[in-house]
């Protein structure tokens, strides 16, 4: 009798696994424009819009509810994880996905969304604000939304009062007098850490190299004699390590954003001298977010609407303060804080996509190696 | 002629079936292991099947690939001595203190009886970022931790000492101590007391809580990902790496095979230890068993476990409330302000209100369905006390309970994903995963209190309540539920507790946004900035709080009477 | 006699655990008000008797035939049998009133009739007045009573008891056992009582059935055993030389 049972219920669950796998293909031809003379369509009847964010995801809520009175969208955030979870949970179920549309893939994730294709093809009309340095997928599919740069993080006070010249270089960083000041984050682990370990590759070179003396590797490996330390996460660097701002721990330099110091700040009057951490700007690493239309959606003309609204002036307007980012449409005015504590990186460094997706896995390996 | 009135007469009809108690075991049985199977089985066996047969095909390639690298061994090695140490240390520590709750009486016990299981609740990076303040670098301690071995290890134990504490010190207190005093009379010394008396009567509740304790750290991930530095890595790192980083399927599945047999051979090994308590005892009500504390050495025991509990607790947990309270503008409020304060209105802006609310309703829905579960499962395991024949059928379907905890979190959410995306099971955005995973986190937890107290109801009572008319059914909504009714309270105490402090099994999975609390504090302490970092402190103080209010009214609800047996 | 009760037809029990008492082909009937006292040595097989009547042990062969039903399948919960324990199993987790309504509720007598039959029963063992009582402020003879109204409430077609003095001192004892059989006369209940005390066997029975291993030696009147008892093992246990 138990047995009986065990075995009905192993082949109710076969059953189930099988019947789940063969779900249909919807259609995933070309969506097309969806803007009513440059204005936002309004749909007759309510549609639900899903979008998949990672959990970092924010918009303020009248600018989401503009969206909403104009077009009859009600929108559903469905934040799933980091961008790195967001992107594969959308991988192992596309074409039958949770969501219409997905935002927040970054371009180191922009080559295995296209290879899996994720996504179905829409260039929004608006496309054509957006500085084309942005543009990165010519196919159609991923659109650019907003921008970040990833950079060392220095701690003012701490080196105002230890009267140290604050490093402006990668070659400073591995300088004697940096000996254990300095935080990273594990790039197997961490987005900003990865993007850092990609502003070496991009800045020193030796990408090509599989050996363990890649260029790259080899200042890698004065930073690890110089004390480098290397935690899991950027909560963990940021508060718990760096000494900076709001963080809680003992090191002065720490990798985190360009749009980290405006958030330390107060005071709007607070001298940009005097302000308590700042950015090395020759160490900063690009990092484009991306939106895309989920191959299947069930509702792919109204997550082309919302495409148009994040490429929108408001919603624009809304990322830095919202998001610490910055956005892509050119000419959109930031903040005040943004404006005066933030120096503009006009050079960042960067990898095209292509080649960080064929070979993230062999750098994070090879890292690995130096430092496990 | 009051006698044969025949009340009953109606009652009489014939219902076959000799072994009606397998029957009915069995039928408990059914609806938690219906549970597992849907919820657990299906999604991890669908998710490892994607990775070893991706189109059809079998590919089993990755064994090699997995069992010739070198680090990967490494990984499996330091997985599993972490994780023994780790409980080991976690029950020498912990017994002091539940002797002590178990025994004496003392100013403050049902607080801090109530205030242990915060550390269970709150999310891990806000401990650990706490514990770097005091064991990291420039910490309190003067000593820096970070990074290594010992790092791991404390934090383990102090998230698990209140399993321990609270199972072990639960069956302890129900012990009659003129067991222990009259072999005092005897002539025993204190430890032959506890060698020969105490012992192989908490024995099996310990041996349940020292396995929880071993899954809880052998699956460990944060902690090890931001105390342990680079060089520990835990298994459920890499299938977590594997997973949702790589989209590796096949090594993931290997690994999390692995994991599955480890997990499975432990257990068992545990369950050996565990067998059925041989003797029955009789159940005393706490006031019956505590003493104040009169002895030298029982003042010592209330005064060494209060101090450790002070370093190992007060230190972190005090540090975070009063970071929650350290303003840029000094000593105030203002974190708090700042929750109250709608900032921007912002969608990722979660009001204190909303995350209380979510989380407890989340943490209700999934106590309710744990309990319910977790009785039936109980039951089955249990059995009427009256056949010793079925014991490996209570061992295996503890042991089939105990699995989920023993799994990757990532495993079973990515198997979610693929298994619950039709009509009438896609769940995969519903609300209910939420619960539903939180459940099968609290199922094993609420089975392992109650067992024990279900096996400790003389089986006599059953069968006077069946005597008097009673069906299977009601005997056990009128005799076993009261009775256990202490057990039921801890066990609703754990269930609630592990759905406030839930993240990592339900933060990856797509989900319509009710942020719970530690959602919410997961999110503040994504940003940067004194008021970002500030909030999440303060929100982690209302949790504690709240913890301690929850639980307090859990543990204080007792069903009409039963305080006084 | 012709007009049997409750009749036991050819019942063996056989345990798994070869250690544990068993029956061995028990036959013999009960006729209506009828008390039947059931003699043994520990191990005779007198609980695996009343456990085999009223169902908490199922019987491996034979039959057990209450006023005509064949209740040998019948689960315990449906039999309308009554079973005093030996160390009473009161539910401590209810009051007095609640331990002797138990049966009532489950009958699903309405709840003004059960407080009226509760009082009347606790009146009738001599215990008004205790119902709001928790059962851990009683004393052994309080207890005893309290599980004699729990057992006879719902007024059941049969009484069993299991040793219900076991745990009473000598001059409690004497008094409780006149009292039952007080009680048992005023009801007319049919009653298969255990006991290994000879005295209380004498004077409560109608007829005495002695158990030895399993096996019923001898079932007779008080007078007859005492007379002729079948074997040596009888007459040792009635205190024979």
């Amino acid at each position: 009798m138990k047995r009986l049972c065990v075995v009905a219920l192993a082949f109710a669950v076969l059953a189930g696994a099988c019947g789940s796998s063969g779900s249909s293909t919807k259609s995933d031809a070309k969506v097309g424009p969806v803007l009513v003379n440059d204005a936002l369509p309004h749909f007759d009847t309510p549609v639900t819009l899903r979008v998949l964010t990672h959990d970092s995801f924010a918009v303020t809520q009248s600018v989401l509810d503009e969206f909403e009175a104009a077009t009859n969208i009600r929108v559903e955030l469905m934040p799933s994880g980091d961008a790195v979870a967001m992107t594969n949970a959308a991988i192992l179920t596309a074409g039958n996905p949770v969501a219409d549309l997905i935002f927040g893939f970054d371009e180191n994730l922009l080559g295995s969304v296209l290879e899996n294709n994720l996504l179905q093809e829409y260039t929004p009309q608006r496309l054509s604000t957006v500085d084309p340095s942005y543009v990165l997928d010519s196919s159609g599919m991923a659109t650019p939304i907003d921008h970040g740069d990833v950079c060392v993080n220095f701690d003012r006070v701490a080196f105002t009062k230890s009267a140290t010249q604050i490093p402006t270089t990668f070659d400073g960083l591995i300088e004697s007098s940096m000996m254990k000041k300095f935080v990273v984050e594990d790039p197997s682990t961490s987005t900003p850490g990865l993007a850092f370990m990609l502003a070496t590759i991009a800045k020193l070179g030796g990408g090509d190299d599989t050996s363990a003396n890649a260029k790259w590797l080899s200042y890698w490996k004065q930073l690890k004699g110089n004390g480098v330390s290397v935690v899991d996460s950027w909560e963990t660097a940021y508060y718990g390590s760096f000494s900076g701002g709001s963080g809680k721990g003992d090191r002065p330099l720490v990798v985190s954003y360009a749009s980290s110091p405006p958030a330390e700040v107060h005071d709007i009057s607070l001298a940009v001298e005097s302000s308590p951490t700042g950015i090395i700007t020759d160490t900063c690493y690009r990092q484009t977010e991306f939106a895309g239309i989920l191959r299947g959606a069930a509702n792919p003309r109204a997550a082309a609407a919302f495409l148009e609204f994040m490429l929108g002036g408001s919603f624009q307007a809304d990322v830095p303060g919202q998001m610490y980012v910055y956005p892509v449409v050119t000419g959109t005015p930031l903040p005040d804080t943004f404006a005066k504590y933030t120096p503009a990186v006009s050079n960042p460094l960067s990898l095209p996509f292509a080649d960080v997706a064929a070979n993230r896995d062999r750098w994070i390996a090879q890292w690995s190696a130096l430092f496990r | 002629m009051v006698g044969a009135l025949p009340l009953m007469d109606a009652a009489f009809e014939s219902r076959g079936g000799t072994h009606r108690s397998s029957v009915w075991r069995l039928l408990a049985a059914t609806p938690p292991l219906a549970f597992l199977g849907v919820f657990f089985v299906w999604p991890v066996f669908a998710i490892l099947l994607r990775g070893l047969r991706p189109n059809g095909v079998w590919n089993l390639a990755a064994f090699g690939d997995v069992f010739s690298d070198p680090s990967m061994r490494r990984v499996l090695w330091f997985t599993l001595w972490e994780s023994i140490a780790s409980t080991v240390l976690c029950v020498i520590v912990a017994l002091p203190a539940a002797a002590m709750f178990a025994r004496l009486r003392f100013r403050g016990k049902r607080l801090l009886w109530s205030a242990l299981l915060v550390p269970f609740v709150l999310p891990t990076v806000v401990v650990a970022v706490s514990m770097l303040g005091v064991i990291g670098g420039g910490g309190l301690a003067g000593v820096n931790l970070n990074g290594t071995v010992w790092a791991i290890l404390i934090a383990h134990v102090f998230f698990n000492y209140a399993v321990v504490v609270r199972t072990v010190g639960a069956t302890w207190s129900t012990i009659d101590p003129r067991l222990e005093e009259s072999a005092r009379i005897l002539g025993a010394a204190p430890w032959r007391v506890f060698a020969d008396i105490t012992w192989p009567l908490i024995r099996s509740s310990v041996a349940a809580a020292a396995s929880i304790v071993f899954l809880f750290s052998f699956t460990s991930f944060g902690i090890v990902l931001i105390l342990g530095g680079l060089s520990h890595r835990t298994l459920e790192v890499e299938i977590y790496d594997q997973t949702a980083k790589f989209l590796h399927l096949d090594i993931a599945a290997v690994l999390a095979i692995v994991q599955l047999v480890v997990v499975v051979v432990i257990l068992m090994w545990f369950g050996r230890s565990q067998r059925r308590r041989s003797v029955l005892l009789e159940q005393r009500s706490a006031s019956e068993t505590e003493r104040s504390a009169e002895t030298p050495l029982q003042r010592w025991l209330i005064r060494s476990n209060i101090l450790f509990m002070a370093v190992l607790f007060g230190i972190p947990l005090g540090l975070l409330v009063v970071r929650s309270f350290s303003t840029p503008n000094g000593w105030g409020f203002g974190f708090y302000q700042a929750l109250a304060d709608t900032r921007g209105g912002s969608t990722s802006f979660v009001p204190p209100i909303d995350a209380v609310g979510n989380s407890l309703l989340f943490a209700l829905m999934a106590t309710v369905v744990a309990l319910a579960l977790g009785f039936c499962a109980a039951w089955a395991i249990v059995g009427d006390g009256s056949d010793v024949s079925d014991s490996r059928f209570s061992r295996w379907t503890d042991t089939a309970l105990m699995i989920p905890l023993g799994t990757s979190a990532v495993t079973v959410g990515f198997g979610f994903l693929i298994v619950f995306d039709e009509p009438p099971l896609n769940l995969r955005s519903s609300l209910w995963l939420i619960p539903i995973a939180h459940a099968i986190v609290a199922l094993p937890f609420v089975v392992r209190l109650l067992v024990p107290g279900l096996r400790s109801i003389d089986p006599r009572l059953r069968e006077a309540a069946s005597m008097l008319g009673a069906s299977p059914r009601r005997v056990w909504w009128t005799i076993d539920v009261p009775i256990v009714g202490r057990a039921l309270a801890a066990a609703a105490g754990f269930a609630f507790a592990i759905s406030l402090g839930e993240f990592g099994a339900t933060a990856f999975l797509a989900r319509p946004d009710r942020p719970t609390m530690p959602i919410a504090i997961y999110r503040a302490l994504g940003r940067p900035g004194d008021y970002n970092f500030g909030q999440a402190m303060a929100m982690s103080t209302i949790l504690m709080v709240l913890t301690i209010v929850v639980i307090t009214v859990i543990d204080r609800f007792r069903p009409a009477g039963v305080s006084e047996f | 006699m012709d007009s049997a009760f409750l009749s036991i037809d050819h019942v063996s029990v056989r345990h798994s655990n070869s250690t544990a008492e068993s029956l061995c082909d028990v036959s013999f009937d009960v006729a209506a008000g009828e008390v039947i006292g059931v003699l043994g040595s520990s191990g005779s097989g007198k609980t695996t008797l009343l456990r085999a009547i009223s169902g908490l042990q199922s019987v491996s062969t034979g039959n057990v035939v209450l006023d005509g039903v064949d209740i040998t399948k019948t689960p315990t919960h449906l039999r309308g049998i009554g079973l005093m324990f030996q160390e009473h199993a009161l539910f401590p987790h209810l009051d007095v009133a609640d331990n002797v309504s138990f049966g009532l509720r489950m009958a699903k007598m309405p709840k003004p009739d059960r407080s009226e039959r509760v009082a009347e029963v606790l009146e009738l063992v001599g215990l008004a007045g205790f119902g709001s009582r928790d059962i851990a402020s009683l004393s052994g003879g309080e207890r005893q009573r309290v599980a004699l109204a729990r057992t006879i409430a719902p007024s059941p077609l049969l009484l069993l008891l299991d040793e219900p003095m076991g745990s009473l001192d000598r001059v409690l004892r004497d008094r409780l056992v006149s009292e039952l059989g007080n009680l048992i006369n005023r009801l007319g209940l049919t009653v298969v009582y255990v006991t290994h005390d000879r005295s209380e066997a004498f004077e409560l029975a109608d007829r005495i059935a002695v158990l030895d291993s399993g096996q019923l030696v001898q079932l007779d009147t008080p007078e007859i055993l005492d007379a002729q008892p079948a074997t040596a093992h009888v007459a040792q246990l009635l205190g024979h030389r």
